[in-house]
């Protein structure tokens, strides 16, 4: 719709200004270090972040490390995930225990994941399991909830015409309840992949072998800010990859949303 | 504001305060200094901050949020490659104090018998974990490391998922009073003493206030004198500081503490012992070959007026 | 018995209906009804608010069990067991599914879908104008567009009764003749019968062949009226309106409405649909 006088404006075109700064920042942050108003050392340089990821990658450590991580946090999140709208869904089947389910999963959601981590940790142990446990329980309320809300938000007289039509339970919970679900689904899925996220990195801060939390508490330690650095930009790096996924499949699945 | 250059009890006490990495029995001599009035007596109120971790309390020394800070020697050090400049005054923890325990019904006698199995030790960087590192490859053992946080070691060995625990105290005591055996003790290889724990503050803090060091450290070497002149003392402090670990397992871990000298005689930090704990850097791969030298992490001045 | 030996579609006989009030005491929502439907004929209801029109309509759908009384539903042409199908104002399509899979949709859940049915549907969306957008989405099309889809889906399950909860009624007024027209056109094409269930006393007078007027504390059937009109050639929803008698029983219409009692606290009848099954 935009006439040849003014053309339609790009996505670089949208995303420049924000481009820029973010280089304006990291240039001023480097001449910072390098003139010696911060000490780059012990506060870490955008170089010194290069620096450490190159070791990274060479050694491999980086990416086994951003491999480790990401395995967990994916694990954790399809657990909780499915369990959780497993849940909320299937509730519809046993109404009566459906309220006071959704008070007690409420009430689980509002117990703080991080409290619980030290004792997951000495119930599972310090190896990859635990951080998926960790990363399940944080993702598991939100997924229930929001499909328990789904169910609830249907309209009555939708659910009463596959009544009418003599559709059976299952027919009602696959055609009807489960597609109309789905928008609930992917925004809780949006939201719990920070909280998987967060799950499996506390898991790790607290006792693990590996992964990026356990290399960013490690170079903590040790003053290696750069390193701390380097493991925080890769986890939001990968928080945004994951986000961006999902957006992508719920694009999909979920054409019928564009109107005219 | 008000300061005195020598103890002058008409003035009031000045503040001062320590960040220490953990409440830990291995700290008993602050405590000691503390509780007992012993920094008091040099004209400091001094006020106690758990960092949660070594690094923790370094930062906040670097930052101004603290005048001393206790924990390993080593991230002080570390932390001086990163361009802080921090030096080590007196010595707080002395020796190894690491042991590695079994069960009582484990079938595990001598340390070659940890060849596959799986031991757990603290999350590094902890120098129990190091130490334990380098006596594996020393014997060529390879065993599995199950890394927990620090204070928790015993509990992968309960669940049955660890064969051994590399433990700090109270729990060794806690461990030998539910039966555990003791495969290994690592206080008895360092007799030229080890500097475990000490005491470090900014080299502009020496500078600018030397007589505020001098009355913490003289504070702290008078309560560890009296330590070792009445092991009963430190005991009632232990208690109250502990009140939730059972009193028969502080009794024992103070009593095994004293005895091998644990808790040092004096706050002077020699060369040896800090030589033994900058090897075990070393060996880990923190600090290469040459880097560190004593004189540059060390001012032992104060701790010399302060043990006569 | 209903005119000229035509069959009879729905019979309701002596219907009472009513629920138990927060205070404990049954209130009567309808009683005693009484009223027949012959095949092929159009229906209009109409009623004041609060008269039980939605009771009535939910009873006769089936959502709800009659308190005492009887409502019995008679075979269709070829033998095969009548039964209700129902539109509401909503038109109830499933926005994840395209045109043709939401007609198609009351067939799914009865059984499989084959080709025919397929054929069928399509046939029919094409007739209704559709035939273009059988893989668009709902949100795509305009309100009438979607009626005319749920119509559609509504018919091919081959129902012996149209119950209609004015389903019209949001639409702009062309698109409301042309679906008028839809409806009136059915009892030709089919032999089903229509119950208009509506607020809209024009809307009832235009396609109906009879009007029957609800009203009173608890609803009874106050008024029965066959309706006659004179068109110009065949009736259809815009020459009926022209037709010199409607102001005649319009004005019949509103006079009976006006002069049964509006529930004095309407609010306090649920009209909410409950599900009795």
């Amino acid at each position: 719709m935009s006439n040849a006088a003014s053309p339609a404006p790009s996505a670089f075109g949208e995303h420049l200004p924000s481009f820029l700064l973010a280089v304006l920042v990291i240039a001023a942050w480097q001449a910072a270090a390098m003139l010696g108003f911060i000490n780059g050392h012990l506060l870490g340089s955008p170089a010194g972040i290069v620096i450490s990821a190159g070791e990274g990658i060479r050694s491999g450590d980086l990416i086994s490390n951003t491999a480790i991580t990401l395995y967990e946090t994916l694990a954790g999140l399809a657990i909780g995930s499915l369990a959780g709208t497993a849940s909320g869904l299937l509730l519809w089947f046993v109404p009566r225990i459906s309220r006071p389910a959704e008070g007690f999963s409420i009430l689980l959601n509002g117990v703080p994941k991080i409290a619980l981590g030290p004792l997951i940790v000495i119930w599972f142990g310090s190896g990859v399991s635990s951080k998926i446990w960790l990363a399940a329980i944080s993702t598991y309320a939100v997924a229930m909830i929001s499909a328990t809300a789904a169910v609830r938000e249907l309209d009555r007289d939708l659910l009463n015409l596959f009544r009418t039509l003599g559709a059976r339970r299952s027919a009602v919970l696959r055609k009807l309840i489960l597609p109309s679900a789905l928008p609930w689904i992917f925004s809780a899925l949006r939201m719990n992949i920070g909280f998987a996220l967060i799950g499996a990195v506390v898991g790790e801060y607290i006792a693990s072998q590996n992964g990026l939390g356990h290399e960013i508490f490690v170079a903590g330690s040790l003053f290696d800010l750069n390193t701390v650095w380097l493991g925080i930009i890769v986890l939001t790096m990968m928080a945004m990859l994951l986000t961006a996924f999902v957006r992508l499949v719920e694009e999909r699945l979920i054409r019928w949303k564009s109107g005219p | 504001m008000l300061f005195a250059p020598a103890p002058s009890f008409a003035a009031a006490p000045q503040r001062v305060v320590i960040y220490q990495a953990f409440q830990s029995l291995l700290y008993l001599p602050l405590y000691v200094g503390i509780d007992k009035g012993l920094f008091a007596a040099q004209g400091l109120d001094v006020r106690k901050v758990t960092a949660n971790s070594g690094a923790a309390g370094v930062a906040a020394v670097i930052g101004g949020n603290a005048t001393f800070s206790l924990q390993d020697p080593m991230t002080a050090v570390l932390a001086n490659l990163k361009g802080a400049d921090l030096v080590n005054v007196a010595l707080v923890v002395n020796g190894a104090p690491v042991w590695l325990v079994t069960q009582g019904n484990s079938k595990l006698k001598t340390v070659d018998d940890l060849k596959g199995k799986t031991i757990s030790t603290a999350i590094p960087p902890s120098t129990s974990t190091y130490l334990l590192e380098r006596l594996l490859k020393a014997q060529k053992i390879k065993a599995d490391l199950d890394t927990v946080q620090i204070g928790t070691e015993p509990a992968p060995m309960l669940a049955g998922r660890a064969d051994a625990a590399a433990l700090y105290e109270p729990q060794l005591d806690e461990s030998l009073a539910a039966g555990g055996r003791i495969l290994y003790a690592f206080t008895s290889h360092y007799p030229g003493g080890y500097a475990f724990s000490t005491i470090d503050t900014q080299r502009a803090t020496v500078k600018d206030k030397p007589a505020l060091v001098q009355d913490f450290v003289s504070g702290l070497a008078a309560a560890e004198r009296l330590m070792h002149r009445s092991p009963e003392t430190a005991l009632a402090v232990a208690y109250e500081e502990f009140p939730t670990l059972p009193k028969p397992v502080i009794r024992a871990a103070v009593q095994r503490m004293v005895t091998e000298d644990v808790y040092p005689a004096g706050t002077t930090i020699t060369k040896q012992a800090f030589a033994n704990a900058l090897a075990l850097q070393v060996f880990v791969g923190n600090i290469k070959p040459g880097e560190v030298h004593y004189e540059a992490a060390v001012d032992d001045d104060f701790a010399a007026k302060a043990d006569h | 018995m209903s005119a000229a030996g035509a069959s009879v579609a729905l019979s309701i006989r002596d219907l009472s209906h009513g629920f138990i009030a927060p205070d404990g005491r049954m209130r009567l929502v309808l009683d005693g009804l009484r009223l027949e439907i012959a095949t092929a004929e159009i229906v209009s209801i109409v009623g004041r608010s609060g008269a039980g029109k939605t009771t009535l309509f939910n009873l006769i759908s089936g959502l709800l069990s009659p308190g005492t009384g009887r409502i019995e539903i008679g075979n269709q042409r070829g033998g095969a067991a009548g039964f209700v199908a129902y539109m509401l104002q909503k038109d109830l399509l499933l926005p994840w599914r395209t045109v043709l899979q939401n007609a198609l949709l009351g067939l799914e859940l009865r059984g499989k879908v084959m080709a025919r049915h397929r054929a069928n549907a399509t046939a029919m969306l094409e007739r209704y104008g559709l035939g273009a957008h059988l893989d668009a989405y709902p949100a795509a099309l305009s309100g009438g567009q979607r009626q005319r889809v749920a119509l559609t889906r509504t018919l091919l399950t081959e129902p012996s009764i149209l119950l209609l909860d004015e389903p019209f009624s949001a639409l702009d007024y062309e698109t409301r003749l042309m679906l008028e027209d839809d409806v009136m056109g059915l009892r030709s094409d089919r032999g089903i019968s229509v119950i208009l269930v509506t607020h809209d006393i024009e809307e009832a007078i235009a396609m109906g062949d009879r009007v029957v007027v609800l009203g009173g504390r608890p609803g009874r059937i106050i008024e029965d009226i066959p309706v006659r009109l004179a068109t110009a050639g065949r009736r259809d929803a815009a020459n009926a309106r022209e037709a010199p008698e409607f102001r005649a029983y319009h004005r019949r219409l509103w006079a009976a409405l006006k002069g049964t009692a509006e529930a004095p606290d309407s609010a306090q009848i649920p009209e909410t649909a409950v599900p009795g099954i």
